[in-house]
């Protein structure tokens, strides 16, 4: 787990994605490679945090109890979001202090900074995005 | 030598809230009299994916934001608290990199009760001053232990403040610092220990009062200030009543201290504590007005600040949301929720 996170943290920190210099395409997660052009002139771009809710579902499944595993930080049942950013790009995420009966499809949301998932008492923290509604 | 100062603030409060009369309801205890003995009626509760990490970068993205600054600019981060939520690997550095702040940083996670956030500050505000640095970020960030059925339930909160100082563009300049520190056992936890434990009355008049007002004291003869040469007063805020007999002993008007006495709705966010009444305060000062600033940590200590209030901070806190409005969006738990959230029972 530790290689998995620290390789992650600029996307799940920070929301930083990729912007092709040849035909400014935007991608979250980034890309090596332009889906669009097939330039490989890449840079990072980082996103603001603003969208808006294109879709989201309501899981209400229990999430595994094993404290020797990683396991959500949430409450349950929780919300998954696809978020499309004022940039462009859409993200998959959880939804933050709200409840299923607040969601609608269209609300605006913004990225705020969670603790996503961790290993039991002893291990580490995964921290990232999640969305709250604006 | 430069005036070093403020140049950005912000503070992160929970939106979740438990009044004291559903903590005293689960109790079986008297939510009169607790109110009455605290001067509390509710306190912050953090989601239960936020921590004391989580809030900091909340708090310094207001800051940052306000001060137009970028976190590539900042040299210098220390954050002070005492839940961190590691006991080895730092707060600091996943603040830092959510922040996206400079890779050559001075940091260090802080603790000192519910003074370390001011003593962050300090050495903030000291590396400025010398020269070591240019902008700096000092936070205080606490989720609030304790024991369940404990008095301290009732106030023990959730919050974050983030200080960004600099020498450029002050919204309020530090005019002194000065601390006052004395080995006094009024409230500790131990190593691996979940909650605290603390003196009772011990953690009044030796402890809580004696700090604030030796150090108040002194930074008003330092700085030769009188009482009424402030327009805005904040000191720690265990509990509702505190502060205020603190004031009253002082000198100080309830008008002076009125802007930064957030604890009766938001409940006392320990390091964060403050803190958040000095932002609510630059959320109302106007130009050319003093601030006194004295915070206090168990063990014990009190940091003291006089800040003066620059002709830019109307401006720079115009498009941002004040202290006040935020505390307005909350939602109310049952204690069976609040115990989950916190994991008191987990």
């Amino acid at each position: 787990m530790p290689a998995n996170i620290w390789r992650r943290m600029p996307s799940f920190y920070s929301l930083a994605g990729s912007e092709c210099m040849k035909c400014s395409s935007l991608y979250f997660p980034a890309s090596k490679v332009c889906k669009k052009c097939g330039s490989q002139e890449i840079s990072e771009r980082v996103f603001e945090g603003a969208g808006e809710v294109v879709t989201y579902t309501v899981v209400r499944q229990g999430f595994n109890d094993d404290s020797e595993n990683e396991k959500l930080v949430c409450n349950s049942p929780y919300i998954i979001s696809i978020v499309k950013l004022m940039e462009g790009p859409m993200v998959t995420a959880q939804m933050a202090d709200c409840e299923p009966e607040e969601m609608k499809i269209g609300a605006r949301v913004k990225a705020v900074f969670r603790k996503i998932s961790e290993e039991g008492e002893e291990g580490l923290i995964r921290y990232g995005y999640k969305f709250v509604l604006a | 030598m430069k005036d070093v100062g403020i140049a950005g603030y912000g503070a992160y409060i929970p939106k979740f809230r438990i009044k004291v009369d559903e903590i005293a309801r689960s109790w079986g205890r008297d939510a009169d009299s607790l109110k009455k003995s605290l001067c509390v009626n509710e306190k912050a509760v953090p989601g239960i994916d936020e921590d004391s990490a989580t809030m900091a970068v909340e708090a310094s993205k207001h800051a940052l934001s306000m001060g137009k600054v970028q976190g590539s600019s900042i040299q210098a981060l220390f954050i002070g608290s005492e839940s961190h939520p590691y006991a080895v690997k730092p707060t600091a550095t996943i603040v830092a990199e959510a922040l996206r702040l400079s890779r050559g940083l001075f940091s260090a996670d802080l603790e000192f009760a519910c003074q370390a956030g001011t003593s962050s500050m300090q050495i903030v505000y000291s590396m400025i001053k010398s020269g070591m640095i240019g902008y700096g970020l000092a936070i205080g960030t606490d989720v609030a232990q304790a024991n369940p059925n404990d008095a301290l339930e009732c106030t023990a909160s959730a919050g974050s403040a983030s200080m960004l100082l600099g020498s450029e563009n002050i919204l309020a300049r530090i005019e002194a610092t000065y601390s006052f520190t004395t080995d006094t056992p009024d409230f500790w936890r131990r190593q691996n220990q979940p909650y605290p434990k603390h003196g009772g009355q011990f953690t009044g008049k030796p402890a809580y009062y004696r700090h604030i007002v030796e150090c108040t004291q002194k930074i008003m003869e330092m700085t030769s200030s009188r009482p009424d040469d402030f327009a805005h007063v904040v000191f720690h805020q265990p509990n509702g009543k505190f502060p205020v007999e603190a004031a009253r002993m002082l000198g100080f008007t309830e008008r002076q201290t009125q802007n930064g006495l957030l604890v009766r709705e938001i409940g006392n966010c320990y390091s964060a504590s403050s803190l958040i009444g000095l932002c609510s305060v630059l959320d109302e000062a106007e130009s050319s007005q003093r601030i006194l600033l004295v915070s206090y940590g168990s063990g014990a200590g009190a940091d003291g600040f006089v800040f003066e209030a620059t002709g830019l901070l109307p401006e720079a806190r115009k498009s941002f949301m004040k202290v006040k409005d935020m505390m307005k969006n909350t939602v109310y738990l049952p204690y069976e929720k609040y115990a989950r959230q916190s994991k008191k029972y987990a």
